[in-house]
């Protein structure tokens, strides 16, 4: 895989086409955000993309949840990667990824109550359970420092009950005769949009804490076996197709993402908080 | 063949048709039954593994892109358990097996079977297939599974002892249905052909004893209204025969009467005729010395020669008489050799030296000598006694055949018969010309002869100018060399 991936993009450097390339297929790995039929339906124009430009077989891949998925691309080198931020800047730091992309949209928690139910403050919430999507997501990580900010401490001051997505953690809101105790949830920005419109006129927004960095909802990675050159041309290949083709625009307005940039040291500082809590949920093989 | 086909009763022939035909209905049926009952089988079949792969597909391929090993595992250790399939084998993109369920990882796959199919049943029961696991186009795995086949043997084996078995019945029912009614039918059509053999032989009062209602009811009341009929005019036929043989044996005494009679007359008159004249002749010579003699010898010569004419006429009268009647023996007899003696004797006597005869081949003629003489001469007679005395007579006699008679001809080149006599000349002493020594009898004495021959005689214009006779009379029996 790695002898094929750097035979890839050297072809790329050269101007020739990946058409003669020979070897095994290519894998992309994307993070389990959304459902297989969903991921793989949202990024078939980028596999069809780069199958056209190499001419090899391109194959999506993901797996069955967040930690699976970091052992898994600790353990098998793809040539992209299409990961969470912490879990990227993680692929970064122990797997030999290079993060090259990111959207321009950048993702936040947002924290939400049941309209109507009286509670403007967050320090209502102490001692109220709060639904997150689940632990090792970056929203939760998110949320957590947002409690902490304001003097509680996860745990302790509130529990946080991981629903296992965005949407589950609203319905475990809304839900008081199940689960009574939960007061709040937090879910990302982007999921918001969608959750509201679901959920019309049941939720209301009580805190869009800007005051954490806000982080992008995905991070596309550089497999750990590509060489600089190698990576940066993948880096341009990508970024024509996002920006420049209409199957890329198309692709990008589905993720709600609308374009790509590069991933610079700013976006690493600012994932970089979250690692101590990122190391403490994922355990490498 | 043919015939001994026929002999065959009509209702064995009925019977023996209609089982054949539906024997081979039935068989077509049958084959045809179980041709589809394959291809609907067959189609149940590859359903079903289509159904059952997509399936698997469905629930394999989201496991596989996320290479959740363990559910897949578990994907295929349930679906392992539904009855029908044998094993299942699931390989990735690199054909490395990673997972399986009825079947040891370690042994080899069974070679991939490329099309079901339903009519080789003869072996191991189980289909093996391998399946591309495809998500969104890509594929993430192969899939290889033995489906049994015995469900599909057991129902194919099932409906085609179904359909057997239907078809012994049908035919059963049909042999229990069929063959009475082809008994039956021939019984009532042979007691048919009895009764009319019966009545064939003359017994006309037997009749049928059906009162069914049927057909062969229907025509068995018809036959006995013909029978009756028959029987009724058979009757009537007999009580006419029975007066007109009253009739017959009336006419022919009277005929006898008349003939005897006519015999009597002519044999009684002869005798006074002969005396008249004798004496005539002895006054002609007594009176040759009178004074006048030759006056009273001109009236006695006139006396004596219509004395001598009418002998002449009471003989053909005789002979007239006699021509209905056969003298002798019937037999078939070669006119040849008799026309020409009589030819030879006219020639003679009629002092035609150089008349000529051509005389065909003949058949036999079904008649007596004597009056077969008598027609010969007669006809001869006629032809020499109108030849032309400035030319040869020539005679040519022929036949020709049509249908069961024999048309015979005798063509002369005399001075003919005008059209208007050619049917007075057969009158009785009917003459063309008052001269001559004829007494005009002699074609009617013909005509009497032929037509007691059942034959007919007419006279035609003559292909060498002169008459032609031609007479017909039935070809003689076995038309044998007399």
């Amino acid at each position: 895989m790695r002898v094929i991936s750097k035979g890839i993009i050297g072809l790329m450097l050269c101007g020739l086409s990946l058409a003669s390339l020979a070897g095994e297929d290519i894998e992309i790995a994307i993070f389990p955000y959304l459902s297989v039929h969903q991921l793989l339906g949202l990024y078939e124009p980028l596999r069809s993309h780069l199958e056209q430009e190499s001419g090899r077989p391109v194959r999506l891949v993901t797996a069955k949840n967040f930690p699976s998925f970091v052992a898994d691309v600790h353990q098998h080198p793809y040539t992209l990667l299409i990961n969470a931020p912490h879990m990227a800047r993680l692929a970064e730091l122990k797997s030999g990824y290079e993060a090259i992309l990111r959207p321009e949209v950048t993702l936040y928690p947002v924290i939400v109550v049941e309209a109507g139910s009286g509670i403007t403050e967050l320090s209502e919430l102490r001692g109220a359970q709060v639904a997150t999507p689940f632990a090792s997501a970056i929203i939760t990580m998110m949320g957590a420092e947002i409690f902490r900010e304001a003097g509680m401490l996860p745990g302790q001051d509130v529990t946080f009950s991981h629903a296992g997505s965005h949407n589950n953690a609203v319905e475990q809101l809304l839900n008081e005769q199940a689960v009574k105790a939960v007061k709040a949830a937090i879910v990302s920005s982007s999921a918001f949009g969608a959750v509201s419109e679901r959920y019309q006129g049941r939720v209301q927004r009580l805190l869009e804490n800007r005051s954490v960095s806000g982080l992008p909802p995905v991070v596309y990675l550089a497999g750990p076996h590509l060489s600089a050159a190698e990576r940066q041309q993948l880096q341009q290949s990508l970024l024509r197709f996002a920006n420049q083709s209409e199957q890329g625009k198309a692709m990008l307005q589905a993720s709600r993402h609308y374009s790509l940039r590069i991933f610079d040291q700013a976006d690493r500082a600012a994932i970089d908080p979250f690692m101590a809590d990122t190391l403490e949920a994922f355990v490498l093989p | 063949m043919r015939r001994q086909f026929l002999r065959i009763p009509i209702g064995f022939r009925l019977g023996a048709g209609v089982l054949l035909i539906q024997l081979i209905l039935i068989a077509w049926m049958t084959l045809d039954s179980r041709h589809v009952a394959l291809n609907a089988l067959e189609r149940q079949q590859q359903l079903r593994i289509t159904e059952l792969t997509t399936l698997l597909n469905d629930a394999l391929a989201p496991l596989l892109v996320q290479r959740d090993y363990a559910a897949l595992q578990d994907v295929l250790d349930n679906a392992g358990r539904t009855e029908g399939i044998d094993y299942l084998l699931l390989h990735d993109t690199q054909g490395r097996r990673i997972a399986s369920s009825g079947w040891d990882m370690e042994l080899a796959a069974p070679p991939a079977d490329t099309e079901f199919n339903g009519s080789d049943l003869s072996g191991d029961s189980r289909f093996d297939t391998l399946v591309p696991i495809r998500m969104y186009g890509q594929q993430y795995g192969e899939l290889q599974l033995g489906i049994s086949t015995r469900v599909f043997k057991e129902t194919w084996q099932y409906l085609l002892s179904r359909g057997v078995r239907n078809a012994l019945v049908g035919l059963l029912l049909l042999l229990l249905v069929v063959v009475p009614i082809s008994f039956f039918l021939s019984r009532r059509l042979g007691r048919l052909n009895e009764v009319a053999d019966a009545i064939a032989r003359g017994e006309l009062e037997r009749r049928l004893e059906d009162r069914s209602q049927d057909e062969l009811g229907r025509l068995a009341e018809a036959f006995n209204s013909m029978a009756a009929s028959l029987q009724q005019r058979m009757q009537e036929l007999e009580q006419l025969g029975d007066a007109r043989e009253k009739v017959i044996a009336e006419l022919a005494r009277a005929n006898r009467d008349l003939q005897r009679l006519s015999e009597v007359a002519a044999h009684h008159m002869r005798e006074p005729l002969r005396r008249l004249i004798t004496y005539s002749q002895r006054l002609h010579q007594q009176c040759a010395s009178l004074p006048d003699s030759e006056a009273i010898s001109d009236s006695l010569t006139v006396v004596e020669q219509q004395s001598r004419q009418m002998a002449a006429l009471i003989r053909d009268v005789e002979r007239y008489l006699s021509a209905g009647q056969v003298q002798g023996e019937l037999v078939c007899l070669d006119p040849s050799e008799m026309l020409r003696t009589l030819h030879a004797q006219l020639s003679v006597s009629m002092e035609q030296g150089k008349a000529s005869l051509q005389l065909d081949v003949l058949p036999c003629i079904h008649i007596d000598r004597p009056r077969l003489h008598e027609l010969l001469e007669v006809l001869l007679s006629n032809a020499f006694n109108h030849a032309h005395t400035e030319q040869p007579l020539q005679i040519q006699i022929g036949v020709e055949s049509f249908g069961a008679v024999n048309r015979f001809y005798l063509d002369d080149n005399g001075q003919g018969i005008p059209q208007d006599y050619r049917e007075r000349v057969f009158a009785i002493f009917e003459r063309l010309e008052r001269v001559g020594e004829g007494t005009g009898i002699g074609l009617s004495i013909a005509r009497r002869i032929v037509e007691s021959l059942d034959g007919r005689i007419w006279i035609e214009e003559g292909e060498q100018g002169g008459c032609r006779v031609v007479f017909e009379l039935p070809i003689c029996e076995g038309d044998k060399p007399c």
